[in-house]
């Protein structure tokens, strides 16, 4: 490509050096991490100074952010103008955060603070980085002046996975206006979702116009679970491996790509390792008398549908037994026909005996969360819809609710004392921090976490300060030093809208569970479990769920502290951390995307998870209803996990090695083929 | 449907019900398909018992043992005489369609016979139409089909009381759709007015007749002919093979050396057939196929017109002056621009050419005093009806039921029944007998549904007939259509298999089974209602609805257990 991008290779020298870099760094950075992200920004400097776009696809939690940042300040020091477009306001923040981080280190080149321009920049200019979210971008397009406002010489689109689909504003914006960028940098974990045709645009954004190879390779992939027994698994096997060479080598000048398990082992390690046993998670499934009822909705939909066409066999349907009640009560509504009206009170009275009991999927989660939380493990939950989510997080409130706060431990005053002296009030806002710490909920459960008895504040001071929570081992910050974490997170000048909520704490005019808990989750009910979601107004929501901006319920769950199961849905999949104190994760339903298990699974296997400080293994459980359609949609899920992980690597497999099931001739195939194709998805890396 | 000659059952077992219906199946010599063949033909014949009737003149003498007699007892056969010794010589095809886009009638008029002869021996001429039916039906309408609707009437009540029903359908059918504008048909009907009358009504100059059959015209038959058509003798131009034409070594085609005199002095153009004259393209030069179609080209002023029919050239067919038609005939006369036949052929010249002449035997008319008969069974008694001009000699009756047993009745009154109830051993033939001839006929099976049902399927495995049953039943319904896969299982007590859910797709099995199953009902159901004004196919309806709940009870599984549900539910609010 013949433009004016140059750069000069001498001003990225720094990246050959990343201790050096540490040196003069005080935020945190690690050396492990370093090594790799300074190779990875190094090599695409190289290629955007070669006239070649980037897709940066390295797996969830490996701080694309950072290398990202790097290459904007290279390029920004040369005098160019870079653009940078983050899904959200709470990723554009940490966007900045990131830059910033930087600017100590790079000061020699030219970096500035003030050089970092938020929102809205129409003229950019020379040596800028424009932080912005993906919503200016769609508001530029559709402004007819929309090009001469995204003009700039490197464009970086963060979780650019989001463009994905032929029809989004987003995708729309890019197509329109990511012409006006010389370079584009292009940062997601998941580049495609179920069709190829997703990872193509992005690669065809970033400048890649030969891909028919990687075309050939993806139709190969369908084409093997066409295929059935009796056919050459052997020849099978090679065709596909040909089939991946020819692809990959399409890829490689465009798409970089690492996988946590590709990692060196001094890096991997603080990611924490998942568990190689899968996390089973026994349900009963399906009875005689559940099939009928589900397969009774079934029928009663086609006799009474709502609209023509209207989708029959809705996944709620399977996981839980709220949306079945609500869709009947519907239907009943609408029914005239005598034999709709006899199917309706049929699955009444069916349902009616199903909910004097949880529903068989929730009883057997709530089951295996009961043992987890009390070895003082905490367990995120995610949910597809909300009123799965709902039904869920009422089983857990009640399953887990403690009958009574038990009075053991110092009274109130000594532990108001104890945080008072360790806390020190440097923000007005931090008292109603305190007084939550000295709730009689977290008084209790902190309580456990202690060795002895203490009467005094000097003796609890000391045990806070040296014993680590949730009987962790010793590199897990102890009581104190996580409270100071927690106080920070929450105080976080920042973090408007938790600011905002202490305030309201604070005067008394916010409160939660009619005034009897003072945050979110509702601890000293007794309640394990909250919930976080955006209420959809349909029927009484849980008693734990918290509808707000939930930067709080994230300090609170990456905390020791607060309730010990988050019961969430998608809308905290995806640019958050959950992992600081959490290495168990449920999938209760899964959403059709393998990007969205992939994004959730990331949540809580990130570098300084739960896991990797307390050497225990990162658990992920895909529970299913056994005989519905809920069953198979794992199924489905473990194909398209495969398939994404087979053309860009670095995604484990929903099934452990040790698995015994009956494999289908497309599994025995991968399988043979897997040691060839993992070599050659290890060419996508720096 | 209408013939002359006896209909042939193998040619409609083997060949023309099962493609009429749409058969998966063909006969073949492998046991299992052998069985599903028959299980899905008998199985379809049975829905439609008391809706398949064929009309045909009486035997003349003997007639061959049947390969299957069984076929009449779902397909019933009439024959014309009832009143008066007639012939039926018509070849009409009539087929009310029911289908998802609405209903049809479609019509076929030929020289078709129902033997196998006809179709593999026989180059025959046809025209058909297929029209969708309006409701409903009004008179108007119905006179539009003019000589047709004439011709049904006389038809039906020729053939019996039973035949009188079955016609009055069709007639019924024709005012619910008008006959195309462009299409006249031209009917004889024995006792009445001269049919070439009919043709007089088109006003034509000059008239082309090829024709396999030519009668024992006379001069005075011709001339009363001709005046009835309106054309000169000596423009009537008859297409006719010569002692060598490869059809004269067949015995189709007939003119006697009388007649062939006759004609030739009354002034009737004789004109040679080619030895290669083909009538179509599909009419190969190796075709040893001989022309059974009769055709006629009516020329007037700048129009030609071509008359497909099943009348020969005879007094017979057409009546001539006074002389009513002495057959049930039936053609279409439609504005043509095919007049082939009208260049085809030049005068005999002997002796290049001889016209081929031959007094045919076998074309001769029964002279039997027993000239109709008729055998019924409603499930309880066997009614025997019989007419014949000696009205003093005793006439017995031999019935001959399945399996070869026989019992025998004498009629009083020209009427006999006897009871029976065996519903395994059905009556199949009753032959008549009157001193030294005898009239033998099918016997029309009259029985309700219910007791109908209970006769085994006929040439099926009697151990899994039960199994290919219930398969075709669903079949009927929608359900999946049998493959030879499922053979080997057909008897056993499950399920069939249904699509298998392919990986990458969230279809669980219980869903398709049940979406199937009440897919199945919801047909079922629809065929409920379009039965509504018909009690017997309601029953029948009602009765698949029962052996659908017993099927699906069997089943076991939630899915049939709602659907079983619900079956019960729909059987209750419509009894």
């Amino acid at each position: 490509m013949m433009d004016d991008f140059q750069l000069d290779a001498r001003r990225w020298r720094f990246l050959d050096n990343p201790a050096r870099y540490i040196e003069r760094e005080s935020g945190g950075l690690r050396v492990e991490p370093l090594i790799r992200q300074f190779k990875t920004a190094k090599e695409i400097l190289a290629r955007l100074a070669n006239g070649r776009g980037v897709l940066l696809a390295d797996d969830v939690g490996l701080g694309k952010t950072t290398v990202g940042a790097l290459v904007a300040w290279v390029v920004a020091t040369e005098g160019k103008r870079v653009r940078i477009y983050a899904p959200n306001e709470v990723l554009r923040r940490r966007w900045a955060e990131e830059l910033e981080r930087h600017v100590p280190m790079l000061t020699e080149l030219g970096a500035r603070i003030d050089h970092i321009k938020s929102g809205n920049i129409t003229k950019l200019t020379a040596g800028r980085i424009q932080v912005a979210t993906h919503h200016v971008l769609v508001k530029y397009d559709k402004r007819t002046a929309g090009t001469a406002c995204t003009a700039c010489d490197l464009m970086i689109v963060d979780e650019a996975h989001r463009a994905k689909g032929d029809g989004s504003a987003f995708n729309e914006a890019l197509r329109n206006l990511g012409d006006r960028a010389k370079r584009k940098l292009i940062l997601t974990a998941t580049p495609f979702s179920i069709r190829l045709a997703e990872l193509e645009q992005l690669l065809q954004f970033v400048g890649a116009t030969e891909l028919d190879a990687v075309r050939r390779y993806a139709s190969d992939l369908i084409r093997l679970y066409s295929l059935g027994d009796g056919h050459d698994a052997t020849a099978e096997c090679k065709r596909l491996v040909g089939a991946a060479k020819d692809a990959i080598t399409e890829l490689q000048p465009y798409l970089i790509r690492h996988g946590v398990d590709d990692l060196a082992a001094s890096e991997c390690k603080h990611f924490g390792e998942v568990s190689k046993e899968r996390w089973e998670i026994a349900t009963e499934p399906a009875s005689h008398d559940d099939l009928a009822l589900l397969l009774r909705m079934d029928r009663l939909l086609q006799l009474t549908p709502r609209r023509k066409g209207e989708r029959r066999n809705d996944p709620r349907f399977h996981t839980g037994w709220q949306h079945l009640s609500t869709e009947l009560e519907r239907a009943a509504e609408r029914a005239s026909d005598p034999t709709a009206i006899r199917h309706i009170e049929a699955a009444s009275q069916a349902l009616r005996a199903r909910r004097a009991k949880p529903h068989p999927k929730i009883a057997a989660v709530v089951d295996a969360v009961r043992p987890i939380v009390d070895a003082g493990e905490k367990v995120l939950v995610f949910c597809h819809h909300r009123a799965t989510a709902s039904e869920l997080l009422v089983a857990l409130e009640h399953a887990l609710k403690l009958k009574a706060n038990p009075r053991k431990g110092p009274p109130e005053r000594i532990w108001r004392g104890a945080w008072e002296s360790l806390l020190p009030i440097q923000d007005s806002l931090i008292a109603p921090i305190v007084d939550w710490l000295c709730t009689p909920g977290l008084r209790a459960q902190m309580s456990r976490w202690l060795n002895e008895p203490v009467g005094t504040i000097d003796s609890l001071v000391r045990q806070l300060t040296t014993i680590r929570p949730r009987r962790a081992k010793s590199s897990v910050p102890t009581i104190h030093e996580s409270a100071k974490e927690f106080t920070r997170i929450l105080l976080d000048p920042q973090s408007t809208s938790t600011r905002a909520l202490l305030r309201s704490i604070a005067k008394g005019t916010q409160a939660f569970g009619r005034g009897t808990s003072h945050f979110p989750g509702r601890l000293d009910d007794g309640f394990r479990a909250m919930g976080a979601w955006n209420f959809d107004g349909t029927g009484e929501p849980p008693c734990t769920l918290y509808t707000g901006t939930p930067d709080i319920v994230l300090a609170l769950f990456n905390s020791p502290f607060g309730p010990d199961v988050l019961v969430t849905t998608d809308r905290l999949s995806e640019g958050v951390d959950l992992h600081r104190c959490c290495r168990h994760l449920i999938h209760y339903e899964l959403d059709p995307s393998p990007v969205r298990t992939i994004q959730r699974n990331g949540r809580i296997r990130r570098v300084g998870s739960w896991a990797a400080l307390t050497a225990e293994p990162i658990q992920y459980a895909y529970p299913t209803f056994g005989g519905t359609r809920d069953e198979k949609a794992v199924g489905v899920m473990k194909q398209r996990i495969n398939a994404f992980g087979l053309l860009l690597g670095g995604v484990p497999s929903l099934d452990d090695d040790a698995s015994d099931s009956t494999q289908s001739f497309a599994e025995a195939v991968l399988r043979a083929a897997r040691k060839e194709l993992e070599a050659l998805n290890r060419k996508l890396r720096v | 449907m209408t013939c002359f000659d006896q209909p042939d059952t193998s040619l409609l077992v083997e060949h023309l019900l099962p493609s009429l219906l749409g058969a998966n199946y063909s006969l073949s010599q492998q046991i299992q398909e052998r069985n599903l063949f028959f299980g899905e033909l008998a199985t379809a014949l049975e829905v439609l018992h008391g809706k398949l009737t064929i009309i045909s003149s009486p035997p003349r003498g003997p007639r061959e043992d049947a390969q299957y007699p069984w076929l009449w007892r779902y397909v019933s056969h009439f024959s014309v005489g009832f009143d008066v010794r007639v012939v039926q010589h018509a070849k009409l095809w009539a087929f009310h369609w029911k289908t998802d886009v609405g209903e049809f009638l479609e019509l076929h008029v030929s020289s078709m016979n129902l033997t196998t002869s006809a179709f593999r021996d026989q180059v025959q001429a046809g025209w058909h139409v297929t029209l969708p039916l309006g409701a409903p039906a009004a008179q108007n309408t119905r006179k539009t089909w003019g000589e047709f609707v004439l011709f049904l009437d006389a038809l039906g009540a020729s053939a019996g009381p039973v035949a009188v029903t079955r016609v009055q359908r069709l007639i019924t059918l024709l005012g619910r759709v008008e006959c195309p504008a462009d299409v006249t048909f031209v009917a004889s009907i024995p006792g009445r007015k001269s049919a070439g009358r009919q043709l007089a009504l088109f006003d034509p100059s000059e008239i082309h007749v090829l024709s396999p059959t030519i009668g024992e015209w006379n001069e005075k038959t011709l001339s009363a002919w001709t005046a009835d058509v309106g054309v000169h003798p000596n423009k009537v131009h008859l297409k006719w093979i010569s002692e060598l034409h490869p059809w004269a070594a067949v015995s189709g085609w007939g003119l006697s050396k009388t007649a062939a005199r006759n004609l030739e002095r009354g002034g009737v153009q004789l004109e040679c057939l080619p030895n290669d004259a083909r009538l179509t393209e599909d009419h190969l030069a190796a075709d040893p196929r001989w022309s059974h179609a009769k055709l006629y080209l009516l020329r007037s002023r700048r129009k030609r017109r071509v008359l497909i029919t099943s009348a020969n050239w005879s007094a017979s067919a057409w009546g001539a002056g006074r002389s009513a038609p002495r057959n049930f005939e039936l053609g279409v006369i439609f504005e043509s621009q095919w007049t082939d036949i009208e260049h085809l052929g030049e005068p005999f010249d002997p002796p290049k050419s001889v016209p081929y002449c031959v007094d045919r035997v076998d074309e001769k008319e029964r002279e039997s005093a027993l000239e109709w008969a008729e055998a019924s069974w409603d499930g309880k008694c066997i009614a025997f009806h019989a007419r014949s001009t000696d009205e003093t000699s005793e006439i017995n009756v031999v019935t001959t039921f399945i399996g070869g047993t026989q019992q025998s009745a004498a009629l009083v009154d020209s009427k006999a029944s006897i009871s029976w109830n065996n519903a395994e051993c059905t009556p199949l033939i009753a032959c008549f007998k009157q001193g030294a001839e005898a009239l033998e006929v099918d016997v029309i099976d009259v029985r309700s549904p219910r007791e109908f049902v209970m006769t085994p399927l006929p040439e099926v495995d009697q151990a899994i007939e039960k199994a290919i049953r219930e398969a075709f039943l669903l079949q009927r319904y929608g359900g999946p259509i049998i493959g030879p896969e499922l053979t080997a299982g057909i008897g056993a007590e499950r399920q069939p298999k249904g699509v298998g859910a392919p990986a990458a797709d969230y279809a669980v099995q219980a869903w398709i089974d049940a979406r199937a199953a009440f897919s199945v009902i919801d047909k079922w159901r629809s065929a409920l209602d379009d039965a509504s004004a018909d009690a017997r196919l309601l029953e029948r309806v009602r009765m698949d609805g029962a052996a659908l709940h017993t099927l699906f009870s069997r089943r076991g599984g939630p899915a049939a257990s709602i659907v079983v549900e619900e079956l019960g539910w729909r059987l209750g609010e419509k009894l």
